[in-house]
């Protein structure tokens, strides 16, 4: 009894290992494979005074990335962050650690809104 | 309502006397676009040690950085065309009507330089508004000068919001 036992658990865990290879070489393949466990990193551009894409959907611990492209400083500031001013050329990351939906603005630029909504991973 | 009358007319009248949309070059276009700027900065540096609101003073420092930002993407971009701005009447009108709005505003103290620099900057940034979007952007034959045009025009939506948000707290 004991030995049949020990026989299916270590099937189990080839197939688990097995499984685990598959999940992490699907994980590889890029942001596209988006189930997959590992966090992706997500940028936001802010040009003409916009942030593009003005919605944008991460999952728990993805990273956001707001790269600044216009000639003058910008923020992205909401209830749970605040990046402060992000220069010229500059970009400024924050990681998501709780899902919601964050409303945020360049404090800079009262017409420039965007939305950053967290999902659970 | 009458301030912004004579800041458009120095804006508009003299884009339409001095160049039409049809006639205005790339080279007087540049020198408008950095004339602007300078116009806003000069103000705005006024503003930034003189204004005894704290917004007041945070939005003329921000104009000072932000307008020098385009100026500098503005001078890169003549350099890289290889378009030496020319000066013409609409700079010249613009560059007066500055000189008089600092003349003004050092004449002025605590609330009332505040609300004056706050009622040019509004008026200001709508006639800059209306001239490039009626002569500076139909203007421009250069598809880049165009683009700067285009790119930086939400900046000055942005600013005008701005200001007329301060405005309204003013009273």
């Amino acid at each position: 009894m004991p030995r049949r036992f020990n026989r299916r658990s270590s099937r189990h865990a080839a197939l688990t290992f097995v499984a685990v290879a598959v999940g992490s070489w699907l994980g590889s393949l890029g942001p596209g494979a988006a189930e997959g466990p590992r966090p992706a990193t997500h940028t936001v551009v802010m040009e003409a005074v916009a942030f593009q894409p003005g919605v944008l959907t991460v999952k728990v611990g993805d990273a956001v990335v707001w790269v600044n492209r216009d000639p003058f400083p910008h923020t992205a500031t909401s209830a749970k962050f605040d990046s402060k001013d992000i220069a010229p050329g500059a970009s400024w990351t924050f990681t998501a650690k709780a899902p919601g939906e964050l409303p945020y603005v360049c404090t800079l630029h009262p017409t420039m809104k965007g939305t950053l909504r967290v999902t659970t991973r | 309502m009458r301030l912004f009358a004579i800041v458009t007319c120095a804006v508009l009248c003299l884009v339409a006397a001095g160049a039409s949309a049809q006639s205005i070059n790339d080279a007087q276009i540049a020198h408008i676009v950095v004339t602007a700027n300078q116009v806003d900065i000069d103000a705005g540096q006024l503003a930034a040690s003189m204004a005894s609101n704290p917004e007041v003073k945070k939005f003329g420092q921000q104009m000072v950085t932000d307008h020098t930002g385009v100026n500098k993407q503005a001078a890169d971009l003549a350099a890289r065309l290889k378009v030496t701005p020319a000066d013409n009447p609409t700079s010249q009108s613009l560059k007066a009507g500055g000189d008089k709005n600092v003349a003004n505003l050092k004449s002025l103290k605590g609330g009332e330089f505040d609300k004056a620099y706050i009622d040019h900057e509004i008026a200001y940034h709508q006639a800059v508004l209306d001239a490039v979007d009626k002569t500076l952007i139909p203007g421009a034959s250069n598809a880049e000068l165009k683009g700067l045009l285009v790119k930086v025009r939400p900046a000055f939506v942005a600013h005008l919001e701005h200001a007329k948000k301060i405005q309204s707290t003013l009273k």
